[in-house]
C-alpha cells in the first residue's frame, strides 16, 4: 500500500514537471483577458469585467478570494467561475494570473455614456461620498471599507449596484451592510445611471505623454547630479506606462537615474514643467537643460519652468540621483488644453502627501473688481500669514507675526487642496512663483542714522517680545485691506494696491500717526542690495523703487531705508516693489 | 466593538412602537445650508433681531435671517465676513461679532452698513502658533466681565510646541489677554453656566481617560501636563504645580496636585459619545423644557447633545451625564441657545473626524415639543448613595424593585498613553430604593460609595405614573467628592496598553 502511494505521488510529479506552469501573464492570457481586456481596462458592456487597474491590492484580494469561495453570485462573477474552471489553469496559476493583473499599470476604462451627472452628483455627495471619498477614491471611511470607484466603467458600477440590491454581494460584513444599505436608497435604475455618470465625470485619467520610455541605473555616492558620461550603468529597462518611477531602481540609497523618452505634444503652445525630487534632479526637454533642481534637498521645493513647443514629438530626458534617507521623483506639466499631467509615477498634485484631489483654487472676484482676504498657513511664509489676491492679478502675504511684506507673485492665487481636505495637515499653496520679500519687522525708531534698527521681531509659535502689535484690518468698498499695528504710542496703516494688470508689482503705502515720535524708520529691506538710477535690486528677488530710500551697510550686506517725515502727527512712507523681470 | 456598535445601532431602529421617541419631545428642523457653498458649521451666536450668525472651517461668517420658523424657503443667507482663520466660537458684544480663530481674537464690525464687516480688529494675538493643524482656538460667548474664554489646543495630539498650547487664557476688548487655567489637551468646545462660569469638553487622548466635559475654574490645572512648561511665561496662575504620575488615578494626583480640578461628567467612551465637543447651557427658563441650567453638551463622533446636571459637592463641581437627543446631520461642534424662544441651534462638521451624522456641515434647529419627558432630571449624591430626581411622578413599584436598577461603576487609568479602558471596576450593593412622598424624586442608598469613580446607571425597570419608560434609561455619575466617608478603590494592576487607533 505504502509502495503504490510512492508510486502514484512519483508519477504525478512526473506528470507535474512534464506539464509546465504558467506564468502570471499566460494565465492571465488564457483566462481573465477575455472580460478584462489585455490591459486589465475591462470590458465595453453591461454584465462585462470591470476595470482591475484601478482597485487596491487589499480589494482586489479580498474580492478575489470571495469570488473563488462563490460569496459573490452576480451574473458576471459566475460566468467569471465558469471561465476560469472551462480554462483548466492549476490554483496556482489562477493566483498568479491574479496577481499579474494586479500589477497592470492604470489603464482607461470604457464607458457606455449613460445617465445625468448632475443628479448622480445629488446620489453620490448623500449617499455615496462618506465611503466611496469625495472623487470616488475610496477607502474614505475606515470602519466602512468601501471600494475605489474613480476611473471603474459606468455599465460596471450599474452592475454592481443593482447586484448589491439583488443580495448578489452578501458577505456580511458591516461594510457590505451598509452597501446594500444604500444601494436601496438609489431606486430607479436611472438612479444608478447618473451616480455612475457623475463618477465617470470625475474619472480624469489620460494615458502617459512619453512613449518608448527606458532607464538606466547607476551606483556610487554622489552629493549632486553626477557627469553619466564617464559611468557605466549597472542596470537599464522600460518603463511601458510612460511613467517615470525611480522604483524601477529597486534600489534605496546611494544611486542616480537617467529616464529617456518621447514626449507627445498635442499641440503648439506654452507647457509648464513641474520638477520636485529628493535628492537632486535635472529635466532636459528638445535636448535643452530646462529645470535644474540639484544637489541634496527634500522634496519640498517644487520648481515650475514654461517652454514654448511645437506639436508632435521630443525628447524629454530626466537625470536624478539619491544620496540617502527619503527618495522622491515628482514630475509633471500642464499645457493648452489640459490640467496638471503625472509623468512620473508620484508626479502631479493626486499623488502628493498628504492625501491627493483636485485643486481647491481661490481667485479674487475679477467681475466685481474685489480682492479677496485669505488668512491661514501659507507655504513660504508665517503661521500668521494674510494672504491678499487682487483682482489686477498680482497677489501678497502679509504677516501678521512681523508686520511685513512677506511674499509676492503675480497670476492664479491660492490652492485651499491641503488646509480644506481631511484635518487639513497641510499649507495653503501661492499658485504663481512666490516672491520672497522679507521676514522682518519693517518699522522702527533710531536713536541715530548709525544705529542699529532694534530687534522687534517674533516667531509666530511665541507670544510677542516687543511693543509691535498687530491691529487687525479694514476693508475698503472693493475688499482691498489696510493693515493696522502699532509700536508704542505709533499707529500705522498699510495699504497695498497693484501697480496695473500686468503683473509689474504693487505698491505699499504706509502712513504712520503719532504725536511725539521721532526717528522712526521703514526698513525696506535687508539683502545684496544695489542701485542704478533710482531702482534698488534686493538679492537679484525683485526691485523697489521708493522716495527718500538710502542704501547702508549691514555687516557684510545692506539694509534699505526709508525715514518717517512727520508733518501734524503723521508721516507717510511709500515703497513700489517689482518683479524682478519688469 | 465596531459590529457591535453597528449591531445596536441597527436594533434601535426597531424600537417598539409604544415607546416614547427623542423626537416626541424634541423636534431637530434642519436650517439648509445654500447650494454652492461648503459650510462646516464651527461657531453659531444669536444676533438683535432673531438673525443668525454661523461661521464655517473655511473662515466664512453668514447672517441667516428667518431661522426660526419651520419654512426654509424664506431662509436668508448673507456672506457677513470671508477669510478668517478657522474660526470657532463667535460671540456677539457691544455692537462687535467677535471671532478666536487660530491665531488670535478679533472682533469684527460692518460700519458702512452695506452687510458686510469691514473693520476687523485684532484684540490679542499673544499665543503660539506653529502650522500644525491640530492647534486650534475655541473661543466662548461673554462672559459677565466682557471676556471671551479661549482653550488652545495642543500642538498635534501630545506636544505643546508653541507658548500657551494646553491652556485657558480670556481676553477682554481691551486686548488684555489672562493666562487663566493649564492643563488642556484637545478642546472640543466651550461654554459657560448660568454663573457665567466656564466649561469646556476635552477629548479622550494622553491623560483622558475618557472625554470630559470640564470646569474651567480659574488658576486650576486641568489634568494633562504637557503644556506646563509655559508657567515661566507668567505668574498668573502661580507656581507651576508638580507633574502628575503617570498610571495613576484622578483623586490620588489631586492630593499631590491641590489645583487639579477633575472633569465635572465624565462621558464614558463609546457609549454616550466619543468626542465632546460644544458646551451650551439651558438659559430658555422653560421654554426648552424641564433642564433649566442645566449644561447641553454635543458629541462630534456621536451626532448627539446630552445634559449634564451638576452640583458642587466640597467645592468641586460633578455630576450627571445622560443623553438628551441624537440624530444631527453632520458631527456636532457648537451649540447655542437663544434664550428668548428656547431654541437650540447645533452646527456640525465631519471633516477629519468622521461622525454618525454624514453631512460634510449641518445647522440645525432644536425646539422642545411642550410634552414632558419621563427622564431623570439630575442626581444629588448623598450622605450613603443618590437622590434620583425625576420629571414627573413615578410608579413606585417599579422604581422600589431593585431588579429595575442594574448599576457598576468604575474609573479609568490616568496616564500619558493614549485613553484608558474601565478600571477598579466594583458592582455597588443596593440596600435600598425609597421614592419620596410626592413620588418625584427616589433615595438610593449603597453599601458604599467611592470617591474618583463613575456610577454607571441602567434604570431599565422604572416606569412613570403613567407606566412610560424613561426616555434615557442610561446615565453616569461622575463622583469627585463624597458626602460620606472618603473610599477610593485601590487601583488594580494596569492592563494591557491600549494603543491609539
Amino acid at each position: 500500500m505504502r509502495i503504490s502511494n510512492m508510486l502514484l505521488l512519483f508519477l504525478f510529479s512526473c506528470i507535474g514537471s512534464i506539464y509546465a506552469e504558467k506564468s502570471g501573464k499566460e494565465a492571465y492570457k488564457l483566462s481573465c483577458v477575455q472580460c478584462h481586456g489585455e490591459n486589465g481596462a475591462g470590458g465595453k458592456d453591461f454584465l462585462q469585467g470591470p476595470n482591475l487597474t484601478i482597485l487596491k491590492d487589499k480589494y482586489f484580494m479580498e474580492q478575489f478570494k470571495a469570488i473563488l469561495d462563490g460569496k459573490r453570485k452576480g451574473p458576471g462573477t459566475v460566468n467569471m467561475l465558469k471561465i476560469l474552471k472551462e480554462s483548466k489553469l492549476s490554483d496556482k496559476e489562477i493566483q498568479a494570473a491574479a496577481k499579474y493583473a494586479m500589477k497592470l499599470p492604470r489603464a482607461g476604462a470604457n464607458h457606455k455614456k449613460f445617465g445625468d451627472a448632475k443628479k448622480g452628483k445629488v446620489h453620490y455627495s448623500t449617499k455615496c461620498i462618506h465611503c466611496h471619498g469625495m472623487r470616488g477614491e475610496g477607502y474614505s471611511n475606515p470602519a466602512l471599507p468601501a471600494p475605489r470607484l474613480l476611473g471603474q466603467s459606468d455599465f460596471y458600477i450599474v452592475d454592481q449596484i443593482k447586484s448589491f440590491k439583488a443580495g448578489h454581494r452578501d458577505t456580511g460584513t458591516p461594510a457590505n451592510l451598509q452597501m446594500k444599505a444604500m444601494s436601496n436608497l438609489l431606486v430607479t435604475e436611472d438612479d444608478m445611471k447618473d451616480v455612475a455618470a457623475y463618477l465617470r465625470t470625475l474619472d480624469d485619467f489620460k494615458p502617459s505623454a512619453i512613449s518608448g520610455l527606458s532607464f538606466k541605473v547607476y551606483q556610487g555616492k554622489w552629493s549632486k547630479i553626477p557627469d553619466f558620461t564617464k559611468l557605466k550603468h549597472v542596470k537599464d529597462g522600460s518603463l511601458p506606462n510612460g511613467l517615470m518611477d525611480i522604483k524601477a531602481s529597486e534600489m534605496k540609497d546611494g544611486f542616480a537615474m537617467v529616464f529617456e523618452g518621447k514626449l507627445n505634444v498635442p499641440k503648439d503652445g506654452q507647457y509648464t514643467f513641474n520638477l520636485s525630487s529628493d535628492d537632486g534632479s535635472k529635466l532636459y526637454v528638445g535636448g535643452k537643460l530646462l529645470i535644474s533642481n540639484d544637489g541634496v534637498h527634500p522634496a519640498s521645493k517644487a520648481i515650475n519652468k514654461k517652454i514654448k513647443l511645437k506639436a508632435g514629438s521630443v525628447d524629454i530626458k530626466v537625470e536624478y540621483f539619491e544620496g540617502g534617507g527619503q527618495e522622491e521623483l515628482n514630475l509633471a506639466w500642464t499645457g493648452p488644453g489640459f490640467k496638471l499631467q503625472a509623468l512620473s509615477t508620484t508626479g502631479g498634485k493626486k499623488t502628493k502627501k498628504g492625501g491627493g484631489g483636485p485643486p481647491i483654487p481661490l481667485e479674487p472676484n475679477k467681475v466685481a473688481g474685489e480682492a479677496k482676504l485669505f488668512r491661514n498657513f501659507i507655504k513660504g511664509a508665517s503661521s500668521r500669514s494674510i494672504a491678499v489676491g487682487y483682482p489686477e492679478g498680482t497677489h501678497i502675504v502679509f504677516d501678521a507675526t512681523n508686520l511685513n511684506l512677506a511674499l509676492m507673485w503675480k497670476g492664479k492665487y491660492l490652492d485651499a487642496f491641503a488646509m480644506w481636505h481631511g484635518r487639513g495637515t497641510g499649507h495653503m499653496e501661492p499658485q504663481g512663483d512666490a516672491v520672497e520679500i522679507g521676514k522682518l519687522p519693517q518699522v522702527g525708531v533710531l536713536a541715530n542714522t548709525e544705529s542699529q534698527f532694534p530687534d522687534l521681531s517674533r516667531s509666530s509659535n511665541q507670544v510677542r517680545k516687543s511693543d509691535l502689535r498687530f491691529r487687525g484690518y479694514s476693508l475698503d468698498q472693493k475688499r482691498y485691506p489696510t493693515f493696522m499695528y502699532s509700536l508704542k504710542e505709533v499707529r500705522f496703516e498699510d495699504f497695498f494696491k497693484p501697480i496695473d494688470t500686468n503683473g509689474t508689482g504693487i505698491v505699499r503705502t504706509v502712513t504712520a500717526r503719532s504725536s511725539n515720535t521721532s526717528n522712526l524708520w521703514f526698513r525696506v529691506a535687508v539683502d545684496n542690495i544695489t542701485e542704478v538710477g533710482g531702482v534698488f535690486n534686493v538679492g537679484g528677488n525683485y526691485k523697489v523703487v521708493a522716495e527718500g530710500a538710502k542704501i547702508r551697510q549691514y555687516g557684510k550686506i545692506q539694509e534699505l531705508i526709508i525715514p518717517f517725515n512727520f508733518t501734524d502727527g503723521s508721516a507717510t512712507v511709500k515703497v513700489q516693489y517689482l518683479f524682478a523681470g519688469e | 466593538m465596531k459590529y457591535l456598535l453597528l449591531f445596536t445601532f441597527l436594533l434601535s431602529s426597531f424600537a417598539f412602537a409604544e415607546d416614547p421617541k427623542e423626537s416626541d419631545y424634541y423636534k431637530i428642523t434642519d436650517i439648509p445650508i445654500p447650494a454652492g457653498i461648503t459650510f462646516e458649521v464651527s461657531g453659531i451666536e444669536v444676533l438683535p433681531g432673531k438673525k443668525i450668525a454661523a461661521s464655517s472651517r473655511h473662515g466664512d461668517i453668514y447672517i441667516i435671517e428667518n431661522a426660526y420658523d419651520d419654512d426654509t424657503s424664506n431662509d436668508k443667507w448673507t456672506l457677513f465676513a470671508t477669510g478668517l482663520h478657522e474660526p470657532i466660537g463667535i460671540s456677539y458684544y457691544n455692537g462687535w461679532l467677535w471671532c478666536a480663530q487660530r491665531p488670535e481674537v478679533t472682533r469684527m464690525k460692518d460700519t458702512d452698513g452695506d452687510g458686510r464687516a469691514d473693520v476687523f480688529e485684532c484684540l490679542s494675538d499673544n499665543w503660539g502658533i506653529n502650522g500644525n493643524y491640530h492647534e486650534y482656538a475655541f473661543g466662548s460667548k461673554h462672559d459677565k466681565d466682557g471676556y471671551m474664554w479661549v482653550v488652545l489646543c495642543l500642538t498635534g495630539s501630545g506636544g505643546a510646541s508653541s507658548d500657551y498650547r494646553g491652556w485657558c487664557v480670556r481676553v477682554n476688548e481691551k486686548g488684555e489677554m489672562i493666562p487663566t487655567t493649564s492643563g488642556i489637551r484637545s478642546p472640543g468646545g466651550i461654554g459657560l453656566n448660568h454663573l457665567g462660569e466656564a466649561f469646556y469638553g476635552d477629548n479622550q487622548g494622553l491623560w483622558n481617560g475618557t472625554s470630559s466635559v470640564k470646569h474651567l475654574k480659574p488658576g486650576s490645572f486641568q489634568g494633562n501636563p504637557t503644556g506646563n512648561k509655559y508657567y515661566e511665561l507668567t505668574k498668573a496662575i502661580g507656581e507651576r504645580p508638580v507633574d502628575p504620575k503617570s498610571g495613576s488615578r484622578i483623586p490620588i494626583e489631586r492630593k499631590r496636585i491641590p489645583n487639579f480640578v477633575p472633569p465635572t461628567a465624565n462621558m464614558p467612551h463609546g457609549r454616550i459619545g466619543k468626542s465632546t465637543s460644544g458646551i451650551e447651557h439651558d438659559s430658555s427658563n422653560g421654554k426648552f423644557g424641564p433642564f433649566a441650567n442645566q449644561l447641553l453638551v454635543n458629541d462630534q463622533g456621536f451626532s448627539n447633545v446630552a445634559r449634564v446636571a451638576y452640583e458642587k459637592i466640597k467645592g468641586v463641581y460633578q455630576g450627571l451625564a445622560v443623553e438628551l437627543r441624537q440624530g444631527f446631520g453632520s458631527g456636532n461642534v457648537p451649540i447655542t441657545m437663544d434664550p428668548e424662544t428656547g431654541s437650540l441651534f447645533v452646527g456640525g462638521t465631519n471633516r477629519g473626524w468622521g461622525s454618525k451624522g454624514r453631512k460634510p456641515g449641518a445647522i440645525e434647529r432644536v425646539n422642545w415639543t411642550g410634552k414632558m419627558p419621563f427622564e431623570v432630571h439630575s442626581m444629588n449624591i448623598t450622605k450613603n448613595g443618590f437622590k434620583v430626581n425625576f420629571t414627573m411622578e413615578v410608579d413606585s413599584a417599579t422604581v422600589t424593585d431593585l431588579a429595575s436598577t442594574k448599576l457598576s461603576a468604575y474609573t479609568w487609568i490616568y496616564q500619558s498613553g493614549y485613553g484608558s479602558p474601565d478600571v477598579d471596576k466594583v458592582e455597588p450593593k443596593i440596600q435600598s430604593i425609597k421614592v419620596a412622598a410626592d413620588g418625584k424624586s427616589a433615595e438610593i442608598v449603597l453599601d458604599k460609595v467611592y470617591k474618583g469613580h463613575t456610577y454607571d446607571f441602567n434604570f431599565s425597570g422604572f416606569r412613570s405614573k403613567s407606566g412610560l419608560p424613561l426616555l434615557h434609561k442610561v446615565m453616569y455619575y461622575t463622583v469627585n467628592e463624597v458626602l460620606g466617608e472618603e473610599l477610593i478603590v485601590t487601583p488594580q494592576a494596569a492592563p494591557a496598553k491600549k494603543k491609539k487607533k
